[in-house]
């Protein structure tokens, strides 16, 4: 388009939409200069030197952030629960975002009273989410504690948030909770192109509900599928709001994540350089996947599948 | 990109006036199907108590008198009172973190609505040498995560005396919009209609009145999608002002409460108090403006 | 949204505007009248909003000493202080003075990154009288850092009346502590009223357990790095607590109960034996109806000893725009006037001699502070609290190790092995 648009533009119609364009993105070139890619460099550097965050000469120290990091058996436990959490806080949310869309889908009363009530607790900011939720599972009398002896599973209740083998699930299941509603927004919103003729025909040619779903409706909305993904999963590299407010990464260090880990090193423990390295980590591992799961989103749609 | 756009509108019609019901929903319902059909209703409204419960949980327990919340502070609106929010309000400084939040979010909201309209039409309509390579800038910021260079940007800001200012925070809150707002905005100026500014410009419009009196006019859903979006993700935002506001002279409500969450438990009323604070303007806007706040957030879905 | 009728010129002009106009007002916040000088005061958040009142009037009498000088009072509750106080501190607009531990995890963490201001001179300008052995630990580097804190110790708090009715004598020795814990047990009462979910409890239950096991000694010999971490006796002490969490003497999910939520177990009877330190004495004393004792955890072959240790104390900031203003303050905290009027208001122990004639005080704080004044003049025996004398590194692996051995996520052997790493590396 750019090509088509110079060949029959004028000359000094160019010349005044360079001058505008230039001066439309200068204050957005300058914001971005330098509150995103200043810092960004110099992450690189402080990882190759031993930052404390006074000295401004801080030696060089090559790789020892590196080796360090990749010899810390707290790093591998951090990283090993980011990839619990992509895995189910992606899978999880996927599967009841798509039911509750399949649910919705020919609701016709009170339906946006429904998709309200979903979508809400993904608006609200994480601190009040932590915060209610630690209620929620407060051993003496939280609801969840309160429910399962009310039930007669008095045996299952725990301290959920303070045991160690159930604390790092009992966040995620809080992260769950508010991400599912935007799941299902977006599958309802895809599901709004699928086309109903097909699903018409095969209705009428005895296909039941389980094939209609495997064979017309997943494959019309899976970029959008692929795009849900790709948000759950980068947010699971990124992971840190709602691990810091509801255990910060406790107790002994059970619901530490890369982005925990990353803060309490540089900010509670002093080793500016080495967070910054743990942090430097995360990105490099989140950047390929997003790109990855993008393009093949993008060929998806571009072979007219949908969305 | 547009076609979830387009999407996000559609999304929020009232289910009545929506055409595109599959099959089940068109035909004349047997009993069975009737049947079905309320149990599915009772389905969703589980769901949806699961899902406002913890809402209401909030609600319940700042409305408790101080008395109740001390015996039974999770009981669902066991008694009735101001007292938690007065006492938040007062005492606990939630009037102030209020204020704060106001001068953090309404700023950064608004910079980044116009530095984004600015360069999402630049990038979508004005082409001049090195502007992919620009825009190609701006959207790694999409990819990169603000964990990248969030502790940089600390001794940065320190350095240039920024850090613990309200400048410095809203500049911050804006750096980490724009990227996205000007994606957003960029697709919704693609969209437009070439013979629009062909016209202007036989009509003897300059550049710049093209932009500000025939193109603008004609993104305002857009940039008000993207205000609706942004505002509600920098009023929730809690490590920029963690970081860069750590002085406590500038707390907004979200590490004003983290703070308070950290005190005692007999405070647990205040909390709530507090709590129910700062959800309020989010859940207002929520409901007054969802189709503007489900359009951003679904756009924003293809920001990974 | 509407932008109509906007121009460039404007939209530059207001976002110029609104950079100054922003930039503007921070700084004037600061030092808006130029006669008085102000200094903030950050600690820890008291208990009540009663002794935020009466800090508030004791800052009242420094003003009035020194009318150029303004104090402005903050709290911030420990838990939060502890992730945000050194972006607090780094940042340069953090307090000027504020209240922390003494010793190397706290006080001499903040000097080695550089954030506290040097006192050196200070102390020889006003003569200071610390303590000796206070003095050694907000020393680093051969500088005066800070106040060291209150004096404090270590130990086990227990409900008389339980004691009395189950017919449970005070606990002469470990053995006997145990029994005392089975027969409460029995009884349907929770024996210890445990909480580590914020997790600094747990360097305490460790430090009673060992310091009693084994001496000042013993304790000197693990902290100069003589003898290591995984020793038999540290194991052994943290096997205690390991044997009492099998059993089921503590609370039930000690790792999800705040210390408040655990000291209102033993405050409701619902808990017989409270372990922590003395500062909690005035407030036990004001908020239960039956008798308390405090006694030393017991060692296996006697009655133990306290541990000791040093509370918060005021330190400077290294970024303090107003220096002498700071100083003069610690100068008022460190009379001898104030020092009465905290053991008197605050019932706590300054850690410079103050002459306690006739101070009024109850019978649990009273024995408080003849234990103080025996750490004070060196006469009496006592253990360490850890968390004071450790690096931030081990601390942490210190609270994490406990939290990990009360949820049988590790072993003692292998807490203690965590204990030693991180003594190595800090």
């Amino acid at each position: 388009m750019g090509a088509a648009l110079q060949s029959t533009t004028p000359r000094v119609t160019r010349r005044a939409q360079t001058r505008l364009g230039i001066a439309l993105i200068a204050p957005l070139m300058l914001l971005v200069a330098v509150f995103f890619l200043f810092p960004l460099g110099n992450a690189i550097y402080y990882s190759f030197v031993d930052f404390d965050g006074l000295n401004p000469t801080p030696p060089f120290v090559g790789l020892d952030n590196y080796t360090r990091m990749f010899a810390d058996a707290e790093m591998w436990h951090a990283l090993g629960n980011n990839v619990i959490w992509i895995v189910l806080g992606t899978a999880i949310p996927l599967v009841i975002g798509l039911v509750q869309a399949l649910l919705l889908w020919n609701v016709r009363h009170a339906g946006i009273y429904y998709r309200l009530a979903f979508f809400l607790p993904y608006v609200l900011p994480q601190v009040a989410i932590g915060i209610v939720w630690g209620w929620i599972y407060n051993p003496v009398n939280g609801w969840v504690n309160k429910t399962l002896e009310a039930l007669g599973l008095g045996g299952l209740a725990t301290g959920w948030l303070g045991n160690p083998d159930t604390a790092f699930y009992a966040v995620m299941a809080t992260a769950i909770w508010s991400i599912t509603g935007f799941v299902l927004i977006i599958f309802l919103s895809a599901l709004r192109n699928v086309d109903l003729e097909q699903m018409d025909a095969s209705r009428l040619d005895g296909v039941n509900a389980g094939q209609q779903l495997r064979y017309i409706i997943l494959p019309q909305i899976m970029p959008v599928f692929l795009m849900v993904t790709t948000v759950t999963l980068v947010g699971g590299f990124q992971v840190f709001d709602i691990i810091f407010i509801m255990t910060g990464g406790g107790p002994a260090n059970a619901t530490n994540v890369m982005g925990t880990y990353a803060y309490t090193s540089a900010f509670q423990l002093s080793q500016i350089s080495y967070g910054t390295t743990l942090a430097l980590l995360i990105t490099a591992l989140s950047i390929p996947c997003a790109v990855a799961l993008n393009r093949l989103q993008r060929r998806l749609s571009l072979q007219g599948t949908g969305a | 990109m547009t076609n979830t756009t387009a999407a996000g509108d559609q999304l929020i019609e009232t289910a009545e006036a929506a055409g595109n019901r599959p099959p089940a929903a068109r035909n004349r319902m047997s009993p069975r199907r009737r049947t079905a059909l309320s149990g599915k209703h009772l389905l969703l409204i589980v769901i949806s108590a699961i899902s406002l419960f913890p809402v209401l949980l909030i609600f319940s327990t700042a409305l408790k008198t101080q008395a109740d919340v001390r015996t039974n502070p999770f009981g669902l609106f066991s008694s009735f009172s101001f007292e938690n929010l007065v006492n938040a309000w007062t005492v606990g400084g939630f009037s102030d973190y209020l204020l704060n939040s106001v001068i953090l979010t309404v700023p950064s909201t608004l910079l980044v609505v116009v530095l984004s309209t600015m360069a999402g039409y630049t990038f979508a309509r004005l082409p001049f040498r090195g502007r992919t390579f620009a825009f190609y800038l701006v959207v790694l910021g999409l990819l990169v995560p603000f964990f990248a260079y969030m502790i940089p940007l600390f001794f940065q800001l320190r350095g240039i005396g920024l850090l613990d200012t309200l400048p410095g925070a809203i500049l911050v809150l804006t750096s980490t919009g724009v990227s996205f707002g000007t994606f957003f905005m960029r697709a919704f100026f693609s969209d437009l209609p070439t013979e629009l500014e062909q016209a202007a410009r036989v009509d003897g419009c300059s550049e710049w009145q093209i932009f500000v009196k025939i193109m603008l006019p004609l993104v305002r859903s857009g940039a008000g999608a993207l205000a609706v979006f942004t505002f509600i993700q920098n009023w929730n935002n809690f490590l920029v002002p963690l970081l860069y506001l750590p002085g406590g002279g500038y707390r907004p409500l979200t590490t004003g409460l983290y703070q308070f969450m950290g005190g005692r438990s007999i405070d647990i009323g205040p909390l709530a108090a507090g709590s129910l604070i700062t959800i309020i303007p989010v859940v207002i806007i929520f409901i007054l403006m969802q189709r503007q706040v489900a359009e951003g957030f679904i756009s924003g879905a293809v920001k990974g | 949204m509407k932008i109509p009728g906007m121009t460039l010129p404007a939209s530059a002009a207001a976002l110029a505007l609104m950079i100054s106009g922003c930039t503007g007002t921070a700084p004037t916040s600061e030092g808006d009248d130029g006669g008085t000088e102000q200094i903030r005061y950050l600690i820890e958040q008291p208990e009540d909003a009663e002794t935020i009142e009466l800090i508030e009037g004791d800052l009242a009498t420094f003003e009035e000493q020194n009318p150029d000088i303004d104090v402005e009072l903050e709290v911030m509750p420990l838990d939060s202080m502890r992730t945000v106080l050194q972006t607090q501190l780094r940042s340069g607009e953090g307090p000027d003075v504020f209240g922390w531990g003494s010793g190397p995890g706290y006080a001499g963490a903040l000097a080695e990154a550089g954030l506290l201001y040097d006192l050196t001179a200070a102390y020889e300008e006003y003569d200071w009288p610390v303590y000796d052995f206070a003095k050694e630990r907000v020393t680093s580097d051969g500088k005066l850092i800070g106040i060291p804190g209150d004096i404090e110790t270590i130990g086990i708090f227990y409900n008389q009346n339980i004691f009395d009715e189950l017919g449970i004598d005070q606990p002469e020795n470990l053995s006997d502590l145990e029994a005392a814990a089975g027969r409460i047990d029995e009884a349907g009462i929770t024996p210890f009223a445990i909480s580590d979910k914020e997790g600094w409890q747990g360097g305490h239950l460790l430090s009673m357990a060992l310091s009693s096991r084994i001496g000042p000694d013993g304790m000197d010999s693990l902290l100069a790095g003589e003898t290591p971490w995984t020793s038999p006796d540290v194991v052994a002490a943290l096997n205690t607590w390991d044997q009492f969490s099998s059993a089921g003497y503590l609370t039930e999910f000690p790792t999800a109960l705040s210390y408040d939520d655990g000291n209102s177990l033993f405050y409701s009877g619902e808990a017989a034996i409270l372990p922590t330190g003395s500062w909690l004495a005035p407030e036990i004393q004001n908020g239960v109806d039956f008798e308390v004792g405090y006694v030393p955890f017991p060692a296996e072959d006697g009655q133990g000893i306290f541990s000791g240790g040093l509370g918060s104390g005021p330190l400077v900031s290294a970024n303090t725009a107003n220096p002498e203003a700071a100083i003069k303050f610690l100068d008022y905290l460190m009379t001898p006037e104030h020092g009465r009027w905290t053991i008197e208001n605050q019932s706590t122990i300054p850690p410079f001699p103050v002459d306690t004639e006739g101070v009024d005080t109850s019978p649990l704080f009273a024995q408080v502070v003849t234990d103080a004044a025996q750490i004070a003049d060196g006469t009496g025996e006592f253990g360490y609290n850890i968390d004071v004398l450790t690096t931030d590194v081990f601390n942490d692996a210190m609270i994490n190790g406990i939290q990990a051995l009360l949820t049988d996520q590790k072993t003692a052997e292998e807490v203690a092995q965590d204990l030693e790493t991180a003594f190595q590396a800090g």
